[in-house]
């Protein structure tokens, strides 16, 4: 840790004698290990790890970032040159100079509450966990053909150092797992998966789970969608969703709309824009007045949770959408400064060392409603709820989306009847949250992805969301296209 | 570095601690990217980075993996303990047979240009700002422009246990512009991106105008109905269709985990007969050429669809051994490709161009679309090919062979086998683009089908 603080104290120093008039330099030692099982058997068994680094810094006008795997002196010395020289060259088309909203300076550490480090937990033990999960889904399913599972543990030992004289240490630990079936039957072949959503827990939290029941429970309804009629074509009706498959709603929808650097264009080369413009801002109604979305790191436990982002700024609450108005931006020092908002959402954050850190989701929760979970699904009289996401698609403004599950079932008076295969739902992201009209409480969890990818060169980070049992009405149902 | 000898050097160490067999990649991978927005550079950014992916096999066919950045001495003996401490709890693997054994390997020199190699910081802020203000001179409705220019080195190696020994270096760059346009009523986008090995193959001002020209024509965006529609598609748009032809098809991984499209109809007519398509993995003219695979094997043609009809599934060494047949030198470089990473997949397919132009294609349209590009598309059902996704950038509705109107986006609900099933015309050789997964010309189809609107 010493070697790391004198190698950052260094590259700071080397960059103001550059003539950086801002600075920050972050290390990271990662590791990560993925041990995963297919049809009953160990598959891909990986443990890597990275130490290296990365520095931004403004020249002029301009914005630069190096990164390198050599932290040694000579080697931070060449980054932040290279870095500078990036900066120069961006300040050649720069219309103004670059400013940032202020942060407190801090000199802080702050770890994920684990109690058995995932990492460490013997290879044999988490095997043993997996496999007989992939057999239990076998049992329950003689029409299995590929089935797999995995564990994934990931750990971040992080060091940022501002030239504002911020200095901050992190550990970040997260794991999670999944097991997944591919059933076949007279040419039809469908998927069921369950998951352990992952959270920033220790190996504790996996032995919370019945995995074994969990990949039974699947199995069957594995088996059920192979004799089940498919979803409806082209109906309306009300939805009812309850599982991960929300995360994945939020995510595409709210999560990726709300991010300010996409709505000011930083994205627009690859992922696209935002239709969430600043003049929709505290007047646009988004969602329903039961709709809540929040941007949140300090919720304990959660993919997105951490003490301060990769530029310094402590971790906060902010609010995405209050009673269904759009009311507030996931965003840096910068985008905050450009909008003129009080601070940035601390939503700052990179993949790996050498990735340049860019707007990101954290926890993007939708909060509690007042329903209980069972009341949801007793008071709707017809409709569909549909569980874990297959396919996903939405527009580079973030308004048409489809979306297709593993499985549905019809609801009948306030019960669930017949499995549905292959259900599909498509909308318009604030007609769709404008048309939600009850939300749980009693079940709401924290899921996660750990892949969401954005940015050039590309980066796939882990993040978090949150969200219960919810209805929303009147929804499109069924889009099937030339099957 | 010599990235072949910390390669053999790993694979030395893991047979003196115990492992039957083992195969080591190491890549050196050097990589610049300068983007912008709204006419200003707003990133820019460079990494060097260092890898090793170690594979090791204890007692026949235990195996365990490792990847670390480094190559340094103490990474690489930490990275080989930690890989065969993997592979002794590891069951047996009754599918793997073996590493590959070596096959000669031809350089492919030409797939390292030094002029790109050299590219600065400079050099792509001068590129940058000419593509910005070509844009601006071509019309005065031009409001911005943003984009990517990237220019990457890769030095990679492989060696096994058996005597591969393969190493290679290339560059890859790309240049993208995204343009926006608008006299009032309503935005207009272009869009126009070059891949090459070669920067000397980038003539900015022609992307610049290219992607102009597209954003003035797409003004004021109309809605049409859902529905069916003739469709032509720029090569950009095309290469969405072949990359799912791998993921769902044509790999050999795919296939054997039962949801191929694939499944028991190799030999069979599944798309038009005017649909030719080889994967090239050393040829120039395709984005990805490279002279060895993921496993260190050659790589070369393979004809994926000889007239419509589905003919080789591409293999790795692995799923070839499993099958009882010969890698196709289809493996993806142990680097980089995330969860593609296991699946072999045809990176260098080449359309077989027609003869048509697009004016013709576009004359000939009674009531159809012109469609730049696809976004965000994802497969709804692997074993019949259907994905759904949206259009992107510039895209027009045609009626009775002229152009009528940009449109506003649509989604679209299709099955590849069908979308490609009922070919009109495939563009002629001016028409190919070399796209990230296929060098391929443009395309006119019977049949389209748009299954949802978007407000933009």
């Amino acid at each position: 840790m010493l070697m790391r603080k004198e190698l950052a104290d260094f590259g700071l120093d080397t960059a103001a004698s550059l003539g950086a008039s801002y600075a920050d330099v972050r290390f990271v030692d990662g590791e990560q290990r993925l041990v995963s099982v297919r049809n009953g058997r160990p598959d891909r068994i990986s443990h890597t790890s990275e130490s290296g680094y990365g520095v931004r810094v403004i020249v002029d006008n301009g914005w630069g970032f190096a990164g390198s795997y050599g932290p040694s002196k000579e080697d931070v010395k060449e980054t932040v040159e290279k870095a500078v020289k990036l900066a120069k060259a961006s300040s050649t088309t720069a219309k103004g100079a670059v400013t940032l909203a202020p942060t407190k300076v801090v000199d802080d550490r702050f770890e994920s509450s684990i109690k058995v480090d995932p990492l460490t937990v013997p290879l044999e033990d988490v095997l043993e966990l997996l496999i007989s999960a992939d057999e239990a889904f076998r049992e329950a399913s003689p029409h299995s053909r590929t089935t797999t599972g995995r564990i994934h543990s990931r750990m971040e030992d992080k060091y940022i150092a501002t030239s504002e004289g911020s200095r901050i240490e992190q550990r970040i630990v997260f794991c999670g797992g999944q097991g997944q079936g591919y059933v076949m039957d007279r040419g039809l072949v469908q998927r069921r998966t369950y998951e352990i959503n992952p959270l920033t827990r220790g190996f504790e939290y996996i032995l919370e789970h019945d995995l074994q029941g969990m990949a039974r429970k699947a199995g069957k309804e594995a088996e059920q969608l192979l004799s089940a009629e498919p979803c409806p074509t082209e109906i309306r009706n009300d939805l009812i969703l309850d599982d991960p498959h929300m995360y994945l709603q939020i995510h595409e929808t709210i999560g990726h709309g709300s991010e300010l650097d996409r709505v000011l264009g930083t994205e627009v080369d690859l992922a696209g824009m935002s239709f969430l413009t600043p003049d929709k801002l505290g007047i646009f109604r988004y969602g329903s007045d039961h709709v809540n979305f929040v941007a949140d790191p300090t919720i304990p436990d959660g993919l997105g949770t951490y003490g301060y982002d990769d530029e310094g700024v402590p971790a906060r609450k902010v609010y995405l959408v209050k009673d269904g108005i759009f009311v507030g931006y996931q965003s840096s020092r910068e985008t905050a400064a450009q909008l003129g908002i009080e601070g940035s959402s601390a939503g700052m954050r990179a993949a790996t060392p050498v990735d340049l850190p860019i707007v990101r989701m954290n926890n993007i929760c939708l909060e509690p409603g007042d329903w209980k979970s069972d009341e949801i699904l007793e008071d709707t009289r017809e409709g569909i709820l549909m569980r874990t996401t297959k396919m996903w698609s939405v527009d580079q403004r973030r308004l048409n989306f489809q979306f297709g599950c593993e499985i549905g079932w019809k609801v009948e008076g306030g019960e669930l009847t017949d499995v549905l295969r292959d259900p599909t739902y498509t909308g318009i992201s604030y007609e769709f949250w404008r048309s939600l009209d009850a939300t749980a409480k009693d079940d709401w969890k924290l899921y996660g992805t750990t892949g969401c990818g954005k940015g050039r060169p590309g980066q796939s980070i882990y993040v978090g969301h949150g969200a219960a049992r919810t209805r929303i009405k009147d929804v499109r149902i069924g889009i099937t296209g030339r099957m | 570095m010599n990235l072949i000898d910390v390669a053999k050097k790993a694979v030395e160490k893991a047979e003196g601690l115990g492992s039957s067999q083992a195969e080591a990649s190491t890549f050196m991978v050097d990589s610049s990217l300068t983007r912008y927005t709204k006419n200003a550079i707003h990133q820019n950014v460079s990494s060097k980075t260092y890898y090793l992916n170690l594979e090791v096999v204890v007692g026949g066919n235990k195996l365990g993996s490792t990847g670390i950045k480094s190559l340094e001495e103490s990474s690489i003996d930490q990275a080989v303990e930690r890989a065969i401490s993997i592979a002794k709890v590891s069951s047996p693997d009754p599918d793997f047979r073996s590493y590959a054994d070596p096959i000669p390997i031809k350089p492919l020199p030409e797939a390292y240009c030094k002029r790109t190699a050299e590219v600065s910081p400079e050099d792509r802020a001068d590129g940058v700002k000419n593509i910005i203000d070509t844009a601006l001179d071509f019309n005065k409705l031009v409001n911005w422009s943003a984009g990517s220019y990237s220019n990457d080195i890769v030095n990679w190696a492989v060696a096994n246990s058996l005597g591969i020994e393969a190493e290679a270096s290339y560059t890859r760059a790309f240049i993208d512009v995204t343009t926006r346009a608008d006299d009032g009523g309503g935005e207009g986008s272009g869009y126009c991106i070059k891949r090459s090995h070669d920067v000397g193959d980038f003539n900015f001002q022609e992307i610049a105008m290219s992607a102009a020209k597209d954003a003035v024509d797409s003004m004021k965006p109309e809605t049409i109905p859902i529905g069916d529609y003739e469709a032509i598609f720029k090569p950009e748009a095309v290469s969405t269709f072949t990359s799912f032809l791998g993921f769902l098809g044509f790999s050999a991984k795919a296939y054997q985990d039962g949801y191929s499209f694939l499944t028991d109809k190799i030999g069979s007519q599944l798309f038009d007969e005017k649909l030719t398509i080889t994967d090239m993995g050393r040829s120039i003219d395709t984005f990805n050429a490279s002279p060895f695979d993921g496993d260190g094997l050659p790589k070369g043609d393979l004809r994926l669809v000889n007239g419509g009809v589905a003919e080789n599934l591409c293999y790795d060494n692995y799923t070839a051994l499993k099958d009882g047949t010969e890698s196709t030198g289809h493996a993806m470089p142990k680097y980089g490709r995330g969860f593609y990473r296991d699946m072999p997949l045809p990176m260098n397919q080449y359309v077989e161009p027609g003869d048509a132009a697009v004016e013709d294609m576009i004359e000939d349209t009674v009531r159809g679309v012109y469609i730049t590009r696809l976004h965000y598309v994802n497969p709804i059902r692997r074993d019949k090919a259907v994905i759904s996704g949206l259009t992107r950038d510039a895209c027009w509705y045609i009626e009775d062979g002229e152009v009528k109107h940009p449109m506003k986006v649509m989604r679209f609900t299709d099955s590849v086998l069908r979308i490609l099933g009922d070919i009109d015309s495939i563009g002629g050789p001016s028409t190919i683009e070399k796209t990230a997964s296929a060098t391929t010309p443009a395309i006119k189809v019977a049949k389209f089908r748009f299954t949802g609107q978007s407000e933009f």
